[in-house]
C-alpha cells in the first residue's frame, strides 16, 4: 500500500506531541531536534505549521544522494535510509522541496520512514491534523466522487431523482 | 553510580547584581523528597529566602522550576515560577503551560534561580550551555507580544522560547505575571512583578538536548497508556471543544457562578458569554501546551462589530467569567477585549477583574463616588469604564493606581467600610466559582498556601455528586456532595497532595486531577520509570504532604496564623440568594471544616501549625526552631 502523511495545516494546535513521539520511535529518547516532523509556530499570528515529508515518488533526496544511502521501500514507498552508508553531506536537506529533511545530532540524515507503516505522529495527534493517507484509496475515492456527480446529472435528466 | 534518569541534575543560579552565574548540582535527597518544579521551588524558598524580606528587594529570589517529566511525551507540560509574593507577602507560586518549561529542560536545567537585581534592564538568554545577560532597555514597559517578537528577531531564532513581563510589571502592578508563548501566563501572586523588580524583562531559552527516562520502554508505554485513557475519556470531546469555558454554563445552571462580586451565583446573561457561544461563533482552532493530547485552549477571531479583527489564544474560564459574570457584563466581545488588554499589560485576569468588581460594588453602595474614581462611572457592566480602568491599572495611573497594589491595599486606601466587599483570602482574590456552592473548594480556598485559590486542591471530585464514590474514597457519602461540609477536610487533604504532585511533575490538572486519570500508585510507577528510584503510592503521597508542610512553615514565618485561614465574611454569613436554585440558601460552614482539615493534616487545632510529630515524621524537624522564634510553641 502506498501511503503518505497528510497535513491539515489549519487544524494543528502546535502542541508538538508528534515531535516527542517521532524522536521516541527513532532514538528511544525525547527531543524535537531529533524529530522528522517539526512544527513551526507563529505565536503572534496563532498559526502552527507542521513541516513533514510528502514521500515523493521521484524523490529529490533519493535521486540526489551521492552515495545512494536512500531508497524507496517496495511496499509502502516510504523513503528509507541505510544509516551506515550516510556520509552526512546534507544534500538531501538542500534538495527537499518541502524542507522536511534534516540531520541528527551525529550528522546523519533524518527523513521520515513512515515508522514502517504506522506513523507515531499521526497516532498521537489529538485533532487529526496529521493523518495517514492511503494514496490508492484517495485516488479511488476522488474518482468515485466525480463519477457520482455525472451519474446524478443523468438521473436528474431521467427524472429519477 | 548515581541514578539521574530524566533529571538533568543541573541548577542554574543567576546573579543579576554582578551578572554572573553558577551551575549547581541538585541536592540528591531533594529528588525523592520533593520530586521537581513546585516541590523544588518551595523547599528552596524555605531554605534560602528570608520570610521577612521585601518581596521587591534584591534579597527575594525568583525560582523557575521544571520536572523530570518535562521534555518527554507527557501530555500538557507546565512549569512553576515561585518567590515571596509582593501581592500577599507570603509565598508566591504560579504555574503555566505552553512551551517555555519544556525548552528549559532541553537546554539542560531542572531549575533556574534569579538572585539580586540588575541596575539596568536586561534579559537573559539561556542558549543550552551558554548564558548571556543582554541589554533590555529598548524592551522596558513593552507588552509580551512586542517583547517576544523583538527577542526572536534579535537572536535570529524563531524557536527560542521567551518568558517575559508585560507593561504592568514594569509599572509595579503587584499582580503582574510572567508570559510565555505570548499569552501563557504564570498569572497569580505577582511573579512578573518580582522579575521586573530585578530589572529582568525576559528569560529566553533555546535547548537542543534530549530527555532520556531511566527505563525508556516502560515509561513510553506508561504514557502511551495514559494518552489512550485521556482520548477515550467521557469528557474528551467536551473539553476539546470548550476547555474550561464549559463552566460558565454548567456552574451558572446550578447557581455557583461568581456573579456581581459574589453577591449571587446566578448570572442572567450567562448564555451570551458562555464557552458554547465562544466556540460556535468565534473559535477557529485549538491550541495546545507541549505534548497535549486534549488541547483545551482555542484561538478566536472577532469578525465584526466594535472589536472587529481582535484575535488571540484563549480565554479560559477564569478570565472569561472574570470579565463577564463577576462584573455583570453580558457583552462577550467586550470581555474578550479586556482579557486581551490584560495580556498586553501582563496582569492577572483574576486579580484585575476582582479589583474592578470590588470597586463596582463599593460604587454601587455609595462607599466611593465619581470623585474617588476620577470620573469613571463604575455602574455594573459599564464596559466603557471597565476598558478604561484596565488601562489605568496596567499603567498604574489615576483610579487604577489605587487598585494596582492588590485588594488589601485597595481596602486600606478606600476605607475600612469597603472591607466586606473585598473577596479574597490572605490577600489573594478568589476564583470565579462560588465557594458556598462547592464547599471543598471553599475550604481549599481558605487554606490554600498561596492565598485564596482553587487549584491548590482542585477537588473537582465533589462536583460529580456520586455518593458511592464518596464512601469508597473518603468513607462517607457526604464527601461527594458539593453542598455538604462533612468529610471535606479529608477531600481537601487528598486533592492538595495530588495537586502538589501535578505541580511538581508539571502535569496538567485538568487532565490529571479533574479527569482523575492518575492516582498516587500510577504516579509512583511513572516517576520510577523516569528516574530509577523506587517510590510507592504511599511515599509519593507523603511528598505531597511534605511540600504542603514546607509551604505552611514558610507562610507561618511570614506571619500567617490560624485566623488567616479564612475567606471574605460574605461566604461565611450571607446565604446564596433564591435565584441560585439548587445552591440557594447555602453558606460556607468553615469552622467545622477547618477543624477536620487540621486534624487530618496532623496540625494543632489551636494554632493551625504542624505539630512536632508531624514535622519529624516528614523530616522537617530542623525547621521547628524557626517557628519557635516567631512565637509558636511545640509540646
Amino acid at each position: 500500500m502506498r501511503m503518505r502523511i497528510r497535513i491539515n495545516y489549519e487544524k494543528c494546535t502546535g502542541c508538538r506531541a508528534c515531535e516527542a513521539a517521532c524522536s521516541a520511535k527513532h532514538y528511544k529518547k525525547y527531543s524535537p531536534e531529533l524529530s522528522r516532523i517539526r512544527i513551526v509556530k507563529f505565536e503572534d499570528k496563532g498559526t502552527d505549521i507542521p513541516i513533514a515529508c510528502k514521500q515523493c515518488i521521484e524523490a529529490p533526496c533519493v535521486n540526489n544522494c551521492p552515495v545512494k544511502a536512500l531508497y524507496k521501500d517496495d511496499e509502502t514507498m516510504a523513503t528509507i535510509l541505510k544509516e551506515n552508508e550516510c556520509i552526512g553531506c546534507g544534500v538531501c536537506v538542500e534538495v527537499c522541496p518541502f524542507s522536511a529533511a534534516a540531520l541528527d545530532e551525529n550528522g546523519v540524515a533524518m527523513i521520515c520512514d513512515l515508522c514502517g507503516g504506522s506513523p507515531e505522529c499521526a497516532k498521537v495527534c489529538p485533532v487529526n491534523a496529521i493523518e495517514v493517507q492511503n494514496i490508492e484509496k484517495t485516488v479511488e475515492k476522488k474518482r468515485i466522487k466525480t463519477a457520482e456527480k455525472h451519474s446524478d446529472r443523468i438521473l436528474k435528466k431521467w427524472k429519477i431523482i | 553510580m548515581k541514578v539521574y534518569g530524566a533529571y538533568t541534575n543541573r541548577v542554574l543560579r543567576l546573579n543579576l547584581t554582578d551578572k554572573s552565574y553558577v551551575i549547581e548540582e541538585l541536592p540528591e535527597e531533594w529528588k525523592t523528597n520533593y520530586i521537581g518544579a513546585r516541590g523544588f521551588n518551595m523547599i528552596r524558598l524555605l531554605e534560602e529566602v528570608d520570610p521577612n524580606c521585601d518581596p521587591l528587594g534584591p534579597e527575594n529570589k525568583l525560582m523557575l522550576g521544571v520536572s523530570p517529566a518535562s521534555g518527554t511525551n507527557m501530555p500538557g507540560q507546565r512549569f512553576n515560577a515561585s518567590a515571596k509574593s509582593p501581592l500577599t507577602g507570603i509565598l508566591g507560586d504560579s504555574n503555566a503551560g505552553g512551551h517555555w518549561g519544556t525548552e528549559l529542560k532541553y537546554a539542560g536545567y531542572d531549575q533556574v534561580i534569579l538572585e539580586g537585581a540588575s541596575k539596568t534592564p536586561v534579559y537573559i538568554f539561556i542558549n543550552n550551555n551558554k548564558i548571556e545577560f543582554r541589554d533590555a532597555s529598548h524592551l522596558w514597559k513593552k507588552d509580551p507580544k512586542t517583547v517576544h517578537n523583538a527577542i526572536r528577531k534579535e537572536l535570529d531564532d524563531l524557536f527560542v522560547q521567551v518568558l517575559c513581563t508585560g507593561i504592568g510589571a514594569d509599572n509595579g502592578v503587584r499582580f503582574a505575571g510572567l508570559f510565555s508563548n505570548i499569552v501563557r501566563a504564570n498569572g497569580r501572586t505577582g511573579m512578573g512583578t518580582v522579575m521586573s523588580s530585578k530589572n529582568v524583562k525576559a528569560v529566553a531559552v533555546r535547548g537542543k538536548s534530549s530527555v532520556k527516562p531511566y527505563d525508556f520502554e516502560r515509561y513510553d508505554n506508561l504514557i502511551k497508556g495514559l494518552i489512550q485513557k485521556v482520548r477515550t475519556h467521557d469528557e474528551f470531546d467536551m473539553r476539546t471543544m470548550l476547555g474550561t469555558t464549559h463552566l460558565v454554563h454548567s456552574l451558572n445552571s446550578t447557581g455557583q457562578l461568581n456573579t456581581k462580586n459574589n453577591q449571587t451565583g446566578y448570572f442572567e446573561f450567562a448564555e451570551n458569554v458562555s464557552g458554547e457561544r465562544l466556540a460556535l461563533e468565534f473559535n477557529v482552532k485549538n491550541k495546545g501546551c507541549f505534548g497535549c493530547v486534549i488541547p483545551c485552549n482555542r484561538y478566536f477571531v472577532v469578525r465584526d462589530g466594535e472589536y472587529k479583527g481582535l484575535n488571540a489564544e484563549g480565554p479560559e474560564f477564569e478570565s472569561l467569567a472574570g470579565f463577564t459574570s463577576r462584573i455583570l457584563n453580558g457583552n462577550l466581545e467586550a470581555a474578550l477585549k479586556c482579557i486581551d488588554l490584560c495580556t498586553e499589560y501582563g496582569i492577572d485576569t483574576i486579580s484585575t477583574s476582582s479589583a474592578i468588581s470590588f470597586a463596582m460594588e463599593c460604587y454601587d453602595r455609595g462607599l466611593i463616588n465619581n470623585e474617588t474614581t476620577q470620573g469613571l462611572d463604575l455602574a455594573w457592566g459599564n464596559m466603557d469604564a471597565v476598558v478604561k480602568l484596565v488601562h489605568q491599572i496596567g499603567r498604574k495611573e489615576k483610579f487604577g493606581a489605587v487598585l494596582a497594589d492588590g485588594i488589601l491595599e485597595s481596602v486600606k486606601r478606600l476605607g475600612k467600610e469597603t472591607e466586606p466587599y473585598a473577596m479574597h483570602g490572605k490577600g489573594l482574590d478568589v476564583f470565579l466559582g462560588e465557594p458556598r456552592g462547592i464547599k471543598a473548594y471553599g475550604l481549599g480556598n481558605a487554606v490554600a498556601s498561596r492565598g485564596a485559590d482553587h487549584v491548590r486542591a482542585d477537588p473537582f471530585f465533589e462536583t460529580l455528586g456520586d455518593p458511592q464514590r464518596g464512601i469508597e474514597k473518603f468513607g462517607m457519602a457526604e464527601a461527594a456532595d458539593r453542598l455538604s461540609f462533612k468529610g471535606k477536610g479529608k477531600v481537601v487533604k487528598h486533592y492538595e497532595a495530588l495537586c502538589v504532585m501535578a505541580d511538581s511533575l508539571n502535569l496538567c490538572k485538568n487532565t490529571m486531577v479533574s479527569m482523575e486519570t492518575l492516582d498516587f500508585d500510577d504516579i509512583a510507577e511513572i516517576y520510577n520509570a523516569l528516574t530509577g528510584f523506587d517510590m510507592t503510592g504511599e511515599t509519593i503521597m507523603k511528598v505531597g504532604e511534605r511540600v504542603t508542610n514546607v509551604e505552611r512553615i514558610f507562610n507561618m514565618l511570614c506571619g500567617v496564623r490560624k485566623e488567616d485561614d479564612t475567606l471574605a465574611k460574605r461566604f461565611l454569613e450571607e446565604p446564596l440568594p433564591e435565584e441560585c436554585g439548587p445552591s440557594a440558601g447555602s453558606v460556607l460552614e468553615l469552622e467545622p471544616m477547618l477543624d477536620e482539615y487540621y486534624k487530618e493534616r496532623g496540625w494543632d487545632i489551636e494554632t493551625g501549625a504542624p505539630t512536632r510529630d508531624k514535622l519529624e515524621e516528614l523530616g522537617l524537624g530542623k525547621h521547628m526552631h524557626r517557628l519557635e522564634e516567631v512565637g509558636l510553641k511545640f509540646e
